[in-house]
Parts: structure tokens; C-alpha cells; sequence
């Protein structure tokens, strides 16, 4: 067996040809044999791709036959290879985290391909620096806790309603927090569903119905979430009750907060009652229209995708499809015309209703937002820029199709949790593909209106998929952190000024009162190892697994050197 | 203009098309503009624009668009017919156009013509003596100075 | 190898090179044609009037043609797609079919639906083979350059043309021209329209359509345009002249018809294939290729 740790150093370097992506700009054989000349070095190996398998495998045979305890591998990006080469490592024997990664290729031979020599030299620097920071590292174990079975839910919308469904199905207790006196959100207040025209109470009804009775969901409606401490596994929420304030432990949070729709207050006429929104339509829709309207214009884009509100909220053209559809249900001969900038119909059974309101009359007409439709008494005139004139459409009724925007305290919201919202205020998942549905914060996910304006349908999909990575850690019971995070090094030299506190993101750290005196704590599972804490200590009392100060010197110490 | 009675005037043109002349689903254009960016007359004649006609029949402009000569600019080449991505047979779309204005009375004089000589010979051109003695001049078969079934034929029909 | 001849009112009248050369490079192919004098108007030039009335003159040819027991072979293309949308019509709509021969009782006829209509070009590609007509050239054109012009109707609409090619990436008569030994130049505006059936409404809009092409053939460095339809023909060969003075140009470009470079390359004189006919001089290109005769 290998020793982890032993003063007797004996690193392995492997350096990577990448194919041609390294040796094709920089002298391979140059740097193995500079390589083999550093202190500490015991083996050095070029390998064609040190990632593939055979790679792979001559790393674990040096490490066993040359008795190594420290693995370099100069080659590409550690964003993408690090893992492989640390469990690599692992596999034969060594703590992975006795493994360093020096990038020789995209900083390097990328942006060297007409230098060779100088590229040569430099990466002859990168490898220094990584084996001298190498025979410093300190093999680190993998940190584990606990994970306490039961989800919140704030928001009792279609998505929250799902999210907690799921969860509660798989034998997970979840806790819903609605803001409103009842669950169902704005579900209520719609008429049909497009494109399939599901009734829109009866989905609410049977949702809410599903909810109550669920053994494992307690619901708090008219209720506030006021405070969420903790982490990953382990958070505690105060929650603020008709009857009273309550605390919860909790694993896992969905944010499932919903939306809101703009009120067009002063634009086209907007009056509530012949100029009014799409979703004060809905009910006049379910009600059945006054007889006497026979025409109805609608106008897009109203207070969206202008300079206060940059986006587009997805949904109003299909709403406004579908209830144009609706009018013609109730009546063929009633005109409408839809006023729009560009038709968002994603999805075969969108584009299929516009065409079948097409098909059924339903007019469209293109304008121009420098040049904005006028409503005026019993019509509205849009200039035509293809006729090349104004065209004067009748209205009875001016229905306004106005975005959806974020909830008024989603800010608020997102620093009880400390999780980010985006420029609009709607939640900022973890990564635009890769985690949609999850928060850089472990532990918090997020589905729904709440994250971008989204129909009933990816409501229901979003709070599916949320339910589904939140129950990763619920039924595992347990987290496993990486343990390149934040320590407190060195506690005499901690003077608790709580700097470190206020500016970490993952709220990771906490001031605690010591027979020391104030000192601050590091909550391991927490912590994502940024650095920013141990950058910030004047004291130099914090420093990072794998990156402490005295392995950096040693690093800038090599280059200099 | 105002748009008054939009539904019923509208109905009228685009079912005709529909109806008599199996053009179907003009409403389902999109205004992509490929039919226009396509086409051969328009490239010489901005004044022909495809396009805009279709818009005009979905915004209820079908009697404007009748009495301009717009429509007769149209080479019938059918490259926009080929090309819509929404499969609306513009190139039928405008013969049946034509053919609703010649109803109305209005067509360029050239129209009338053609139509007159086919309509009396039962062919273009009828081949007289003169061209009978050049097709035997140039080896080529007599053929008749014109078709009087073909002639009756329209008879009965008009 | 038998077919009707569909000749139209146009090239019997005005375009009698391109009968004469048709008809005597199908001889030489072994193709047969059988004339049918009471064939008429294949009803194009009153579709724009009375879609209807020309619908019933196409069927009436039909219906002549299903007595013959013949696939039609035409040389016009406007002939062709009229006469082939409306065999198309005939052939799959059954209720289209029971209103036309209603119509067709007048004259005591009627159609069957079973008639098939192909442009000449078509079949010499289709029924003889590149190779087969490679096989009969017996004069060597060279690689002369010309610039195919494939025109409309001859492929469009392409749905009226059962296993028709791509209109936006048609090769027949390239290939055909190939076989013959000349050499197809690419130019631009290669798939543009003649303008001819603007004529009649607006001439100024027509010629400069055809200027178009006529433009990017000069470029390009064509030496000669090979139509395969007298409207096209009337365009770029009959009115090159009054394109030339009202746009203040110059082409000279020779304008034939395929079935005469066909024949060339198959050893027929000038007389045999009407060239003298063409409007734009055909006698320089004639010689370079032949030498003087």
C-alpha cells in the first residue's frame, strides 16, 4: 500500500498529448524531461490521452508500482477531468485528494499555436507550480450528514400542489405554505386550459381536494414563511400561522411561489370593464359574454418587451388564442381580431390551435410598437405596415394580453433562502440547462411561474421535476459533501467579526460564542469551498482544503523561483 | 378605412376560393414573406407583391384588390406555390383571383382577346391557308384550321 | 414507343423549328408519334379568364387521347402542366371527374381518368436513357457552352408531376445536354421565369424578367440558351431584340430548342432541324461547331 502522507514525497506526473490539441504546439519531450528533474518528481509518463482507459490505467499501475503518493496530471481542464482523475486515484489506493491538475491546454496550448517555445516554457511553469503545490497537499475525507425527511413547499399554486403531491406519494411529509386563504393559486381564477380546454376548476378542485387529504401533507393556508436557517438536510423554518408562529425542521425547500399578471393601469384605455386583461376575460368567459359584444380586438404585448419589462412572458399567446377560440365557441359570428407583435405558439398543440383559429376567422393583425394600436371609442386602429395604412377594427371589447410578473417580495423571499432572482425578480435557477430546477444552494429547488412564466401544463412538469430532485437527498437520507471547503485554521487568530458571515452566499458560516470568545463555525455541508471567506479574513484564521495558504505560496514561490 | 361588416365580405371572397376554386387555407398565412422574396416579378416590379395580397384576403381588402392590376402581374411560374411553407397554392390563388376580376368586367385587353380567339376557333391561333403551305413547305402534317367540337364545347358551357 | 403528339396552338403556328426538330430527333430514336388533328387548345391561354372553360378543353384532349389508347407527348410546357394538372384532377378526384364528363356529354365524350401526360424532354430521359441518346451523337459539340433554361411549367407545379424531379434542383435537361456532348454552363437567375405569360398585362414588366436571365447568361459566359417551350423561346430569342433596344443592351445570344441540339449532335443539317428559323442568328454557332457548310 501506498502511504498518503510520508516525507518521503513521490509524485507522478503524467503529461497529456491531448491527440494533437498539446503535442501538436508544444515539445512533449521537452517538458517529460524537465518534469523528471523537479523535486519530489519519482515518475514521469507522457501518455497520447491520459483520460482514456489506458490512461487511466498506467496512472493506478505507477501509483502501485512506483510507490507514489502524489499524482500530477498536466493535460486539460479540471472541470471536466478532475473527477475522473481523483477517483482514478481512489481506485488505486490513494486519497484522491492527493491528486493536483495543471491545465497545459487551454490556457496554454490553445492560445499558443504559434509560439511553441514560449508555450513550451510556460507550460514547463504550470508544472512546476503543480508539482510544488502537490507534495503540500493534505489528503481530505468526504463529509457526511444527515438529512431530515420532510419537504417545504412555499406556494399552494398547480406547481407547489404537484411538487408536494409527488413528494408526499413517495412517503415524504411535506408542509405547503400558502400566502392566500386557500390552496390553488392562480388556477382559480382561469375559465378552460388550452390547448385541451380542461376546465380549469375542476383540475384546481381535484388538486386541492388531493392535497387535504393527503396523510402526509399538512397544509398552512393565509401563512407566511418569516425565516429558513440551516442547510442541506438540516433547515429549520419559522413559519407565520393565523394561529400563531410555528418551527419546522425540514431537509429540502421547493419554491413554488407563483406570479403575478401586470395590471395595465393607463394603457390602451385600460378601464377594467370594456378594456380589460386577459384574466379578468376569463371569468366573463366561463360566465358567457353579454350577447351584444360582437366584436372583440386583443391586443399583445401590452407593457412586455419594452424597456421596463425586457421579456417575453411565453404564455399570453397561447391565452389569447385560446380564448379567442373560446368566443368563437359561444358565437362564429363574433369578429376578432388579435393585435400582435410576434406569435409565441410553441409546441404542436399550440401551433395547431393558431391554426384552427385561423382556420375559423380569427384575424391576426401585425403592428409595430413605435407606431402602437390607438383604442378608441367602439374600435381600435392599427397601422398595417404591409397595406401600408391604418385599419379601423370594431370593438365592443379591448381585451389586453399583459405578462406575467414576479411575486412583489420574491426578493424578499430569495434572501430568507439565499437563493438569487434575476433582473425581472423571478427565482435564478442553478444553471440555465443543466440544473433548471435546482438553486446553486444545495437543498432549494424551484418550479413554476416562480422561476419564469410558464402555462399550467410546465407548471405541473416543473413541479414534477422539482418533487423529483428534491427526493435525491430525502431518500438517501444522507449528503455527501466534497471536502474542499472552508476550515478555520488557525481559532486563536479569529477575532468573530462576523465579516466572513455577512459575505458568504451559501450562508455556510456562523458566529458562535466560545469560551474563546465570539469565533466563527464553518457548516461543512454548506460550504461550496468558494473561497471568498478565507480571501476576505484579515486574520488569516480561514483557509480552504487543497488551497491553503501555504500550498498557493509554494506555488508562487515555484514560479518566481 | 373602416372595417365594417369584415366577417360576411370575407367569408364570401375566401370561401369562392375555397369552393370553386379548391384553394384552401389562405388564412393560415403567416406573412413569412418567402413567396414574395422568391418571386420573379417582384424582382422587376416591386409593385407585385404576393404577399401583400394574401394579406389583403385575410384583412377583408378582397374588393380593393380586385380593381387594381396588380394581380395580372403575376408570371404564374409557381415558385411561391412550390416554396410556402404554410402549402397555401398561391399560383391557383391568383388565377382564381383573375378569374373573380374578368367576372367583374375587369382584366387587362389582352385577356379578352385570348380568351375570345379560343373561345370562336377552338385554338390560339387558327392555321390558315398561309400557314398550311409553310408546315408543307417544312415537311409537316396539315392540320385542321380549327377545332369546331372544342368551340361548341365552350358553347354549352358558358 | 408510340405517343400522341400534343402540339398546341403555338408551336404548329409560330414555332414549327421546334416541331421539326422534335420530330425528326424522335425518328432517329425510334420514338413514334401519332398526330391527332382534332386535338385543341389545351385551354392555358383561357385559364386565367375561365379556369373552368380551360379545364374542360384539357379534358376534352384527354379524353381524345384515352381514345387513342396514347400517353400524350408534348412539347409546350404550358400545354403540359395544364394538361397534366387537369389529368391529375381527373385521375384522383371522382366527384371533379363526374362533373367534367357532364360537360363532356355535349359533345358526346367522355374521360376516364386514365390519361397520361409527359413532356418530350421528359421522355427522351425517361423512355430512351442519356445513354441511348449518348449512343446516336455522331458529331462531337466540344463541351460548347449553353445555358440550359428549364423555365416553369415544365416542372411546376411539381405535384401534377407523378415521380417529376425537384424544381429547385432540376437535372434532366442538363443531363440531356450532356448526353449530346455540349457542355451545361451554371449561371445565376437559372431558375428564373421567362415572363412570358406577363406579356399580356404589363410587356415592360415581362422583358425585364427576361433581361434577367439574358444578363446572367451573358455573364456567365453562355454562348447559347436551350429552351424547351415556345413561350420561353418567344421571350429570349423572339423579343431579344426589343429587350436589347429598350434596355439599351446587347446579347446576341442564340436561343434553341433542345431537340435542335440534339440533332446537331446527332448529325442533322441545319434545314432538317428549322434553324434558319431561330431569330437570333444561329449560323456562327452552327459553324463553330460544324465548320462551314
Amino acid at each position: 500500500m501506498p502511504a498518503d502522507k510520508s516525507d518521503d514525497i513521490r509524485i507522478g506526473v503524467f503529461i497529456c498529448h491531448c491527440g494533437s490539441n498539446i503535442a501538436g504546439y508544444l515539445d512533449m519531450e521537452a517538458l517529460g524531461t524537465y518534469a523528471e528533474t523537479l523535486p519530489n518528481v519519482a515518475f514521469v509518463q507522457r501518455n497520447l490521452y491520459t483520460c482514456s482507459e489506458g490512461g487511466i490505467n498506467e496512472i493506478k499501475k505507477a501509483i502501485g508500482q512506483q510507490n507514489l503518493n502524489r499524482v500530477v496530471v498536466a493535460s486539460c481542464t479540471p472541470r471536466t477531468h478532475e473527477p475522473l482523475f481523483r477517483s482514478s486515484c481512489g481506485e488505486a489506493g490513494l486519497n484522491p485528494y492527493l491528486f493536483e491538475m495543471v491545465n497545459i491546454r487551454d490556457q496554454c496550448s490553445w492560445v499558443h499555436m504559434q509560439e511553441k517555445e514560449e508555450g513550451t516554457n510556460k507550460a514547463k511553469d504550470l508544472i512546476r507550480m503543480g508539482v510544488a503545490k502537490a507534495a503540500l497537499l493534505e489528503p481530505q475525507k468526504p463529509i457526511m450528514s444527515p438529512v431530515f425527511p420532510r419537504a417545504l413547499v412555499i406556494g399552494g399554486g398547480i406547481s407547489g400542489m404537484t411538487a408536494a403531491l409527488a413528494l408526499a406519494n413517495r412517503g415524504y411529509e411535506v408542509v405547503i405554505v400558502e400566502r392566500e386563504g386557500r390552496l390553488g393559486g392562480m388556477l382559480l381564477d382561469l375559465n378552460r386550459l388550452g390547448p385541451s380546454m380542461t376546465d380549469a376548476l375542476q383540475l384546481a378542485e381535484s388538486t386541492v381536494k388531493a392535497v387535504s387529504c393527503h396523510p402526509k401533507i399538512t397544509v398552512f393556508t393565509g401563512s407566511r414563511v418569516t425565516g429558513v436557517e440551516g442547510f442541506i438536510g438540516k433547515y429549520s423554518a419559522d413559519i407565520e400561522t393565523p394561529t400563531g408562529g410555528k418551527k419546522i425542521d425540514l431537509g429540502v425547500v421547493i419554491i413554488a411561489t407563483g406570479a403575478r399578471v401586470f395590471v395595465p393601469a393607463g394603457l390602451y384605455g385600460y378601464d377594467a370593464e370594456r378594456v380589460i386583461t386577459q384574466l379578468e376575460f376569463e371569468p366573463r368567459l366561463k360566465q358567457g359574454i353579454d350577447p351584444s359584444i360582437k366584436s372583440v380586438v386583443m391586443i399583445q404585448c401590452v407593457g412586455a418587451r419594452n424597456e421596463e419589462r425586457p421579456y417575453c412572458s411565453r404564455i399570453c399567446c397561447q391565452t389569447a388564442v385560446k380564448n379567442a377560440l373560446l368566443i368563437k365557441e359561444k358565437d362564429p359570428d363574433t369578429k376578432v381580431t388579435i393585435l400582435y407583435r410576434d406569435m409565441q405558439m410553441y409546441g404542436v398543440e399550440n401551433e395547431e390551435m393558431f391554426r384552427e383559429s385561423k382556420a375559423k376567422g380569427i384575424r391576426y393583425v401585425n403592428y409595430n410598437p413605435d407606431r402602437p394600436p390607438q383604442v378608441q371609442a367602439g374600435s381600435v386602429l392599427v397601422y398595417n405596415a404591409l397595406l401600408g395604412k391604418d385599419m379601423e377594427l370594431p370593438a365592443h371589447m379591448v381585451v389586453l394580453s399583459t405578462p406575467l410578473l414576479s411575486r412583489e417580495d420574491s426578493d424578499e423571499v430569495g434572501k430568507l433562502i439565499r437563493v438569487p432572482v434575476d433582473a425581472n425578480g423571478f427565482f435564478l435557477e442553478g444553471h440555465v440547462k443543466l440544473k433548471p430546477l435546482d438553486f446553486a444552494t444545495d437543498g432549494v429547488f424551484l418550479c413554476g411561474s416562480a422561476r419564469f412564466p410558464a402555462n399550467i401544463r410546465e407548471a405541473i412538469a416543473q413541479g414534477l421535476g422539482a418533487a423529483s430532485r428534491a427526493s435525491i437527498p430525502l431518500s438517501k437520507g444522507s449528503v455527501v459533501v466534497e471536502p474542499i471547503i472552508s476550515v478555520l485554521a488557525d481559532m486563536d487568530a479569529c477575532r468573530g467579526c462576523g465579516l466572513c458571515v455577512a459575505l458568504c452566499p451559501y450562508g455556510a458560516l456562523e458566529i458562535q460564542k466560545t469560551d474563546k470568545g465570539r469565533k466563527v463555525k464553518v457548516i461543512d455541508v454548506a460550504c461550496k469551498g468558494c473561497g471568498v471567506c478565507a480571501a476576505t479574513c484579515y486574520q488569516h484564521a480561514l483557509t480552504i482544503n487543497s488551497f491553503t495558504d501555504n500550498q498557493i505560496d509554494a506555488q508562487i514561490e515555484a514560479f518566481l523561483g | 378605412m373602416v372595417d365594417s361588416n369584415l366577417q360576411t365580405e370575407d367569408r364570401d371572397v375566401l370561401q369562392d376560393l375555397a369552393e370553386r376554386y379548391g384553394v384552401e387555407g389562405v388564412r393560415s398565412c403567416y406573412a413569412c414573406g418567402t413567396c414574395a422574396a422568391g418571386c420573379p416579378a417582384r424582382r422587376v416590379n416591386p409593385a407585385y407583391n404576393p404577399r401583400k395580397i394574401i394579406r389583403m384576403l385575410v384583412l377583408n381588402e378582397a374588393k380593393s384588390l380586385l380593381e387594381k392590376d396588380t394581380i395580372w402581374l403575376c408570371s404564374s411560374c409557381y415558385t411561391c406555390q412550390e416554396r410556402c411553407p404554410q402549402g397555401i397554392k398561391i399560383t391557383d390563388l391568383i388565377t382564381a383571383l383573375r378569374n373573380l376580376a374578368v367576372q367583374q368586367g375587369r382584366s387587362p385587353s389582352g385577356v379578352g382577346m385570348q380568351a375570345n380567339l379560343v373561345r370562336s376557333q377552338g385554338r390560339l391561333y387558327a392555321l390558315d391557308e398561309f400557314d398550311d403551305k409553310k408546315r408543307k413547305k417544312a415537311g409537316l402534317p396539315s392540320l385542321s384550321p380549327q377545332i369546331e367540337e372544342a368551340v361548341r364545347l365552350l358553347k354549352e358551357e358558358s | 414507343m408510340k405517343y400522341a403528339l400534343f402540339l398546341g396552338c403555338t408551336i404548329p403556328a409560330r414555332s414549327r423549328n421546334y416541331e421539326m426538330s422534335s420530330r425528326a430527333v424522335a425518328a432517329k430514336l425510334g420514338i413514334e408519334f401519332q398526330d391527332q388533328m382534332d386535338f385543341c387548345c389545351c385551354g392555358f391561354p383561357i385559364k386565367a379568364s375561365d379556369e373552368h372553360a380551360a379545364t374542360l378543353l384539357a379534358a376534352r384532349n384527354l379524353a381524345l387521347a384515352e381514345e387513342m389508347n396514347l400517353e400524350i407527348c408534348t412539347l409546350c410546357s404550358a400545354c403540359t402542366a395544364m394538361l397534366a394538372e387537369v389529368a391529375h384532377k381527373l385521375r384522383y378526384d371522382e366527384g371533379f371527374r363526374e362533373e367534367i364528363n357532364k360537360d363532356l356529354a355535349a359533345i358526346g365524350r367522355q374521360v376516364k381518368g386514365t390519361a397520361r401526360v409527359r413532356h418530350f424532354a421528359r421522355i427522351l430521359l425517361e423512355d430512351i436513357g442519356v445513354e441511348n441518346i449518348h449512343r446516336s451523337v455522331t458529331v462531337d459539340l466540344k463541351g460548347f457552352p449553353v445555358a440550359v433554361h428549364y423555365g416553369c411549367h415544365y416542372l411546376k407545379p411539381s405535384y401534377i408531376y407523378e415521380g417529376g424531379e425537384d424544381p429547385e434542383a432540376a437535372r434532366s435537361l442538363d443531363a440531356l445536354i450532356a448526353a449530346a456532348g455540349a457542355k451545361s454552363i451554371s449561371y445565376i437567375r437559372k431558375k428564373f421565369c421567362c415572363g412570358g405569360s406577363v406579356l399580356v398585362a404589363d410587356e415592360k414588366t415581362a422583358l425585364g424578367m427576361a433581361k434577367e436571365k439574358l444578363d446572367q447568361v451573358q455573364a456567365a459566359g453562355g454562348r447559347s440558351m436551350v429552351v424547351v417551350c415556345p413561350f420561353c423561346s418567344v421571350m429570349y430569342d423572339d423579343n431579344q431584340k426589343s429587350i436589347e433596344s429598350a434596355f439599351n443592351v446587347s446579347y446576341q445570344i442564340p436561343v434553341l430548342y433542345l431537340p435542335q441540339v440534339l440533332g446537331l449532335a446527332m448529325g442533322m443539317d441545319r434545314k432538317t432541324l428549322g434553324l434558319n428559323m431561330n431569330v437570333v442568328k444561329t449560323r456562327k454557332i452552327t459553324e463553330d461547331i460544324l465548320g462551314a457548310e
